[in-house]
């Protein structure tokens, strides 16, 4: 766009400012004009009153401003000391703790099935011990779920130190699937918290060393695989 | 003076053209309800009707009552903010 005139800017900034505050106040009186033309349509065709109407209802839903109570007028925990009755044991369940309840009780919901799988599991671990690895296999699939994991780490120092699945599975994350056969009789030996080498004879070191890394951690006291 | 008015005329229409009259009249209609202006001028405007008599308001009345209180309750910071994007735009697009 070619002006001929002289610029707006520069040293006479006037008459840009004053051109800007034109253009703002045809904006305001824009949005006034509006503003009126929707009261006006609104009074003609009578509905511009109608939330005064009512009185008594707007009595009733006025906003409430007092200490203790949110702006509908009600109390914040009512429903805290409520006891509801379970539909399966029938027991009195404070109303907080009652959804958790019920999914528990009722079996359904995510955290029940997978406390019930983890039981299931370990139920299963400690009656077969060490031998089958191959047989637990379906078992210690559940392992690698998201959930079981997770719990498996929580949970550490509650499971069976010498379980063989847990070996299995600290194996498998080192990525010596290979070898979990040959090491049958060392598994037991592995984990436990306190392992020294002179517990084991010359043999069964050597095999040991020229399989698994063998680092006794300063800390944990572990061996590293 | 016709050069001046010849120059007004081409910065608004370029302001039409690029949609950015509508996007600053957006803008500030979105700005004055948020910060209440509009129930303000609402609430004047019943004061002005029940004066008046609902029957007999006319536009022009409205108009002549609302448009100065309108124009004095907009907030300094909404009007801060508009005259800035003015500024921007024609320093922009103005050729200045």
């Amino acid at each position: 766009m070619k002006m001929e005139e002289k610029p707006l800017s520069g040293p006479d900034n006037t008459r840009l400012e004053a051109l800007i505050q034109d253009i703002y106040s045809e904006l305001v009186e824009d949005a006034c004009l509006g503003l009126c033309f929707e009261v006006h349509r609104a009074v003609k065709q009578g509905y511009f009153f109608l939330d005064e109407t009512d009185q008594d209802s707007i009595k009733e839903f006025e906003i409430v401003d007092q200490p203790g109570v949110d702006i509908f007028g009600q109390v914040f925990n009512q429903w805290k000391n409520k006891e509801c009755e379970c539909p399966n044991c029938k027991r009195l369940i404070a109303a907080s703790r009652f959804a958790p309840h019920l999914e528990k009780c009722l079996g359904m919901g995510r955290n029940s099935s997978r406390i019930a799988n983890r039981r299931l599991a370990s139920n299963n671990n400690i009656s077969k011990s060490e031998s089958d690895q191959e047989d637990n296999d379906d078992l210690n699939d559940n392992d690698w779920s998201y959930g079981a994991e997770k719990k498996a780490k929580k949970r550490k120092s509650d499971k069976n130190q010498n379980s063989p699945r847990r070996s299995k599975s600290l194996k498998h994350k080192n990525g010596e699937l290979g070898t979990s056969i040959s090491l049958d009789p060392y598994k037991q030996y592995n984990y436990n918290a306190g392992i020294s080498f002179e517990s084991l004879g010359p043999n069964e070191v050597r095999s040991l060393l020229t399989t698994q890394c063998g680092v006794i951690s300063e800390h944990t006291k572990k061996m590293c695989t | 003076m016709s050069k001046e008015y010849q120059m007004r005329a081409a910065i608004n229409q370029k302001l039409i053209e690029m949609g950015e009259r509508e996007r600053l009249k957006e803008l500030l209609r979105a700005k004055l309800v948020e910060c209440g202006w509009k129930d303000q001028l609402k609430a004047h405007c019943k004061d002005v009707i029940r004066e008046k008599g609902l029957e007999h308001v006319t536009v022009e009345d409205l108009v002549t009552e609302v448009t100065p209180k309108g124009r004095a309750l907009v907030p300094d910071s909404v009007k801060k903010e508009l005259l800035q994007r003015i500024r921007a735009f024609l320093v922009q697009h103005a050729a200045l």
